[in-house]
């Protein structure tokens, strides 16, 4: 399979969904006994904890672990894993190089958790993501993409845990190949568009000065305007611009579509898809599954803090036979 | 990265800090005409001191004076509190997201915001010391020959003792700068701090931290530089039997816990700036 939205890379956690009346549950390996067991889960079960001391030499350059999807005896989609038996025991202690063989991840966390006080936002979150796509972060309000992103960007120190970005731990470094589109305004109201596409250009040298007075001409936007004569639609998208014409490595978009009027969605969505680095990876956090779904490789539905599935999106379209927007309804059904 | 940090706070800093200065000068013009007004009034120039107006014109010169020294005392006082309501506003609200998505170092965050924050006052004080230097030239001015030898010998009297006393002016420059050092860093570390302990009402946090931290921190200097300003007073007054007291040492102590403190601050500041102050 193509698609390598890699799982907790131990191995010694294993998700499957299987709809139970009106929810899906995840369950970890240790856990597969107390349900309905799954054919494929226990055969993967059983490669998974089998020979932990196998040599990596033996192993192809194949992804540690790699989520497949496909019916289950009663036709529902069940996520496997083809894990590979050799995982490293210690997820936060693997090195951040890639595996022989094997590109290295865009984004890997292992074991990411972060509490606000007691109340947790990320419980156990293990996951890399590829370089190259278009990953829709999905999950409802108060499901941790936020928080997620804010670990990525940067922003938050993870309570326990490691992520790395491109190998790097968040820092300095990661800060100068990540742009980040936060959900609120980050400029002074009182810049002028030409302070911050100023600004933009001091500290990112990825940044394309050229690229962004282009999309800011075609959007009819003076650089010498200041920021509080505009419209807070305009303001966004100024801020979409300068961060969508910088030629990152990683993009974390969170909620760019939300609070807008649909031309501003098509036009946003537009942004993203035809600014982007070709070659680079795009997060993009949102609950507006509908409008984003065109233009996604890959999707993370993350629920209450932990990842409930991830895959390729055009793969699970064709195994379950519906649009993610679908799965994400049913998976996040409220009643 | 300094440097280039340096420039945009600096830019920032002074869409809020030209009014300011606009103020300040404005103020300066003002107090030249009313210095004019108030010594012209004083020395009988103006209008005689038997006039039945001469007490209601005195009053209004002496009025207008205070307002115009009040407005100068208010001026720098906004200066000072814009400047740290730009750190507030960059470091913890949402402008933070840009901040701290910036690939630069923490210490080069808040060294940048000290250095430009340090510009905009010495700025102020400029302005600040050009004002009063408009308002002695209308008082020389209008307050006629008795005015003017008055004001010679006092300048005289207070040229002649620092000159007499180089290590102590030297000293007191220091103080003044190792204190303004301390206090920006000290308001600026209890600012992120009170702004990190809390999820909500950071600001409130913040000024509640600024005020805490001061009351305690200044209890304790307080003691040094009261005793030192006393000695200087005794000093310069030249009360001989008090010459053993030695201003000098209690300064020089004084200077000493300020550059201790200022340091603790500033690494204080830049460790919660490092964790990152959990911005919302």
């Amino acid at each position: 399979m193509d698609s390598t939205f890699l799982p907790p890379t131990t191995g010694d956690e294993i998700e499957k969904t299987e709809e139970t009346g009106a929810t899906v549950e995840t369950e970890v390996t240790d856990k597969v006994e107390e349900t309905e067991p799954v054919e494929e889960i226990e055969a993967v079960e059983e490669a998974v904890t089998a020979d932990g001391s196998a040599e990596p030499e033996e192993k192809p350059a194949a992804p540690l672990a790699e989520i497949t999807f496909g019916p289950d005896p009663d036709g529902e989609p069940v996520i496997t894993s083809t894990a590979d038996p050799s995982p490293v025991a210690d997820p936060i202690a693997q090195t951040p190089s890639a595996p022989v063989g094997r590109p290295m991840a865009a984004v890997a966390c292992y074991g990411l958790t972060k509490r606000y006080g007691s109340a947790p936002a990320l419980s156990d979150v293990s996951l890399e993501l590829p370089a190259g796509k278009i990953i829709g972060l999905l999950g409802p309000n108060g499901s941790g993409k936020t928080t997620f992103i804010k670990i990525l960007a940067g922003l938050l120190k993870p309570t326990a845990g490691a992520v790395l970005i491109h190998g790097e731990e968040p820092g300095v470094r990661t800060k100068a190949m990540v742009s980040y589109l936060p959900e609120r305004m980050v400029f002074d109201p009182g810049m002028r568009v030409s302070d911050c596409i100023e600004l933009f250009r001091d500290f990112y040298g990825d940044f394309d000065e050229r690229r962004a007075r282009e999309m800011l001409s075609v959007l009819g936007v003076p650089v010498d305007g200041k920021l509080k004569t505009f419209s807070k639609g305009t303001r966004e998208k100024v801020q979409l611009v300068l961060v969508m014409a910088r030629r990152a490595k990683l993009y974390l978009l969170d909620e760019p579509i939300g609070g807008v009027d649909p031309a501003a969605r098509d036009f946003i969505l537009h942004t993203i898809v035809t600014a982007y680095e070709p070659g680079a990876t795009v997060i993009l956090s949102t609950h507006l599954i509908r409008d984003v779904e065109p233009i996604l490789d890959g999707f993370v539905f993350l629920g209450s803090g932990s990842v409930i599935m991830s895959g390729d999106a055009e793969t699970v379209r064709a195994d379950t036979g519906k649009s993610l927007d679908e799965l994400f309804r049913e998976v996040f059904r409220c009643w | 990265m300094l440097v280039k940090l340096f420039k945009h706070d600096f830019r920032a800093h002074s869409r809020a800090q030209i009014p300011v200065l606009i103020a300040i000068a404005a103020a300066a013009i003002l107090g030249f005409f009313n210095m004019l007004f108030l010594a012209g009034t004083g020395s009988g120039q103006l209008i005689s001191e038997e006039s039945d107006g001469y007490p209601l014109m005195l009053s209004a010169a002496i009025g207008g004076t205070l307002l115009i020294f009040l407005a100068l005392g208010a001026a720098m006082t906004v200066m000072a509190v814009l400047i740290f309501v730009r750190f507030y506003r960059s470091m913890v609200t949402d402008e933070a997201y840009l901040t701290f998505t910036l690939p630069v170092t923490a210490g080069q965050l808040i060294g940048a915001k000290f250095l430009s924050s340090a510009v905009w006052f010495f700025f102020g004080g400029i302005a600040l010391t050009l004002a009063g230097g408009l308002m002695y030239t209308g008082a020389v001015l209008a307050g006629g020959e008795e005015f003017r030898v008055a004001m010679t010998e006092l300048w005289g009297d207070l040229i002649d003792t620092l000159a007499e006393n180089p290590l102590t002016v030297f000293l007191l420059v220091l103080c003044c700068i190792v204190t303004m050092i301390r206090w920006y860093f000290q308001i600026t570390g209890a600012i992120l701090f009170g702004a990190s302990v809390v999820r909500k009402n950071k600001a409130l946090a913040a000024v509640g931290m600024v005020f805490a931290v001061n009351f305690v921190v200044n209890l304790v200097t307080s003691i040094f530089s009261t005793s030192s300003l006393l000695g200087y007073s005794i000093l310069f007054m030249g009360a001989v039997e008090y010459r053993d007291f030695s201003p000098n040492a209690w300064l020089i102590t004084q200077i000493c816990i300020g550059a201790v403190l200022a340091a603790v601050f500033w690494w204080m500041s830049v460790r919660i700036a490092k964790k990152s102050v959990n911005i919302e």
